[in-house]
């Protein structure tokens, strides 16, 4: 049996928090086909048939991270700047890229310049779902692209104005997607992740999160809305501090509430109804070591938590993007539970029996 | 331009003749009123303000009233590194106050290093291996673990990520550390964990080194089921359990 996705207006609906048939089922970025296993790969199409999305989720085409001089659509335009240059080692994550300052200062002022690029290249055309814009990376995750993550938490002390300036070389860019998207109606929303979330706690206090990046995301939330579109959230971690910042700034969409590290019960007594949650079924433990029954336990422990009376502002996924090393059957229960799963109590209260298998 | 996190040198401690033992400094400082021991509270207590100029100053203020460089590190960096590790724990800090506090430790010892001498050289051998799995590149909670442990005085060797298992035993091997401690944040290379108490069981190094894991999707039970020593669920229990 084909399920029947939610139109652009019903997922809308959802989003907003207006009664729906069932909770929203939207992948999104977070499946990477080509990184599965071929076999893998063919389940996954066969299961996409079967069970579609409730949302289109794409990417907006990348600036480089690293250009020459000359080059208009990248991060930085320093000559040989980029570290990987004549590196003959792995170095781990944390400065992968990380520049100094005194290149950093070298870049020319108005890049990334999208001018000339198709940033939708490679868009399926519409077919009545909504449609997300995704763009990688926001102004917290751009520094630690600068820089490493090391680097950045102690600029927020030693280099303010710095930090400052690239929140602001961001936001240009996000202007210009969100005008691009809003010009075209391209999309319904805009996406961006920002991991400011640890197992245990965000990496900065909530008063430095306010200093630096509660301004940042209020303004694009604003500029986001003021064109139609709604803005997606992805944070890894621990964010329960943050979260009453991420809804006052505007967030419409929070994702994963992720297990173990975030108490999702807690989340919705706090929050529920105040944004829609992007709920991101466990990538730790669950689906890549845990059984089928465990994957369907899971199902109904978030479906009963986050699709509450009243609080349907709900959206299943996976909580990361998700590894070669999740067995198929796991993938296919999980998205099969999600809709033959429907407590009685949600049901009734959307109005509707839902999409039972 | 990555900057060097907490140059500790084990085995370091005051020489010539502004030297003398933490404890008999101690009683120096006592002698000489309260000004040192404002200094010493001050350095300890706005260490976590991340006030460079400031901190610096009161240590040369320090220096300035004879105060052993070796009671300057213990009572006041030192000491203010473990407050800041607490608050941490407490959910009243957060990482940028922890590495702000080690860079600013670390101009500090830039000022106190050349007062003080090396001890003996074999000290220097590590108490710590620390690495990465093969694999994975992800280092921040790596870094922050040997930032904790170092400012705890524990020798610490660094492998870096995507550590083989045989680099792992070969360090083991040659170093004869206290612990080996390994991280993964990727479930697609905790595998990395077994196959390094594997190589060290081969190699007949399995008990002579304790075996420590850790990272965002490791849990007690999984420590427990691939036969690790230890498991600590952040960069500050860690720090404790080997302090």
């Amino acid at each position: 049996m084909k399920i029947t996705p939610f139109t652009r207006q019903e997922m809308i609906d959802c989003i907003e928090g207006r009664p729906v048939r069932r909770p929203a089922l939207a992948i999104g970025t977070w499946i990477h086909p080509d990184l599965l296993s071929e076999d893998k790969q063919q389940r996954y199409a066969r299961l996409m048939e079967e069970y579609p999305c409730d949302m289109e989720a794409f990417y907006i085409k990348k600036p480089a991270t690293f250009g020459q001089p000359g080059d208009r659509f990248c991060w930085c335009d320093v000559k040989d700047a980029d570290p990987h240059i004549g590196r003959t080692r792995s170095v781990g994550v944390d400065e992968e890229n990380a520049i100094s300052w005194e290149i950093y200062d070298q870049i020319s002022p108005d890049i990334p310049d999208p001018t000339g690029v198709d940033l939708f290249e490679g868009w399926p055309p519409e077919d009545g779902r909504y449609r997300m814009a995704w763009l990688s990376y926001g102004p917290w995750s751009r520094i630690w692209e600068y820089r490493g993550m090391t680097n950045s938490l102690m600029d927020l002390y030693t280099d303010p104005e710095r930090v400052r300036h690239i929140n602001d070389r961001t936001m240009r860019w996000f202007r210009e997607v969100i005008d691009q998207v809003a010009a075209g109606h391209k999309a319904d929303a805009i996406g961006f992740g920002d991991d400011h979330g640890m197992q245990k706690g965000p990496f900065m206090s909530p008063k430095m999160f306010r200093k630096f990046y509660y301004p940042f995301y209020r303004e694009i939330c604003d500029y986001a809305h003021s064109k139609g579109l709604h803005v997606w959230l992805h944070c890894c971690g621990d964010a329960m501090t943050l979260l009453d910042q991420f809804i006052e700034a505007g967030f419409d969409v929070l994702h994963p509430i992720q297990k173990y590290a975030m108490d999702e019960t807690r989340v919705m007594e706090q929050y529920g109804g105040q944004i829609a949650f992007w709920s991101g079924m466990d990538l730790q433990r669950i689906l890549p070591f845990g059984s089928v029954e465990d994957v369907k336990e899971e199902v109904h422990h978030l479906v009963d938590t986050f699709y509450l009376p009243q609080k349907t502002r709900t959206v299943f996924t996976v909580s990361n993007r998700l590894e070669d090393n999740v067995p198929m059957e796991n993938i296919e229960a999980f998205m099969k539970e999600v809709h033959a799963y429907v407590p009685g109590t949600a049901a009734d209260a959307a109005g509707d029996p839902g999409d039972r298998e | 331009m990555f900057p060097a996190l907490l140059p500790m040198r084990p085995g370091i401690r005051a020489t010539g003749n502004k030297g003398c033992s933490p404890a008999g400094a101690g009683a120096e400082i006592g002698k000489k009123g309260n000004l040192n021991m404002n200094e010493l509270e001050k350095i300890r207590t706005e260490l976590i303000d991340g006030e460079e100029d400031a901190i610096l100053g009161y240590v040369d203020e320090a220096l300035q009233e004879q105060v052993d460089p070796a009671v300057i590190l213990e009572q006041g960096l030192l000491a203010g590194m473990n407050d800041i590790a607490d608050k941490w724990a407490a959910g009243e800090a957060f990482i940028p106050e922890v590495l702000i506090g080690a860079r600013i430790m670390n101009a500090a010892m830039e000022r106190l290093e050349p007062l003080m001498v090396s001890e003996d050289r074999k000290e220097e051998s590590p108490r710590v291996v620390f690495g990465t799995v093969q694999g994975d590149l992800h280092d921040i909670g790596k870094n922050l673990c040997i930032l904790l442990l170092r400012s705890q005085g524990i020798p610490v060797l660094d492998l870096g990520v995507d550590v083989t298992p045989e680099a792992f035993v070969e360090a083991v091997k040659r170093h004869h550390p206290e612990y080996l401690c390994m991280s993964s944040l990727l479930t697609t290379t905790m595998d990395g964990f077994a196959r390094t108490l594997e190589a060290l069981r081969k190699a007949g190094l399995r008990d002579t080194v304790k075996v420590a894991v850790g990272g965002a999707p490791v849990t007690p039970e999984f420590a427990a089921s691939i036969g690790a020593d230890l498991y600590t669920a952040d960069a500050v229990e860690l720090s404790r359990v080997l302090g």
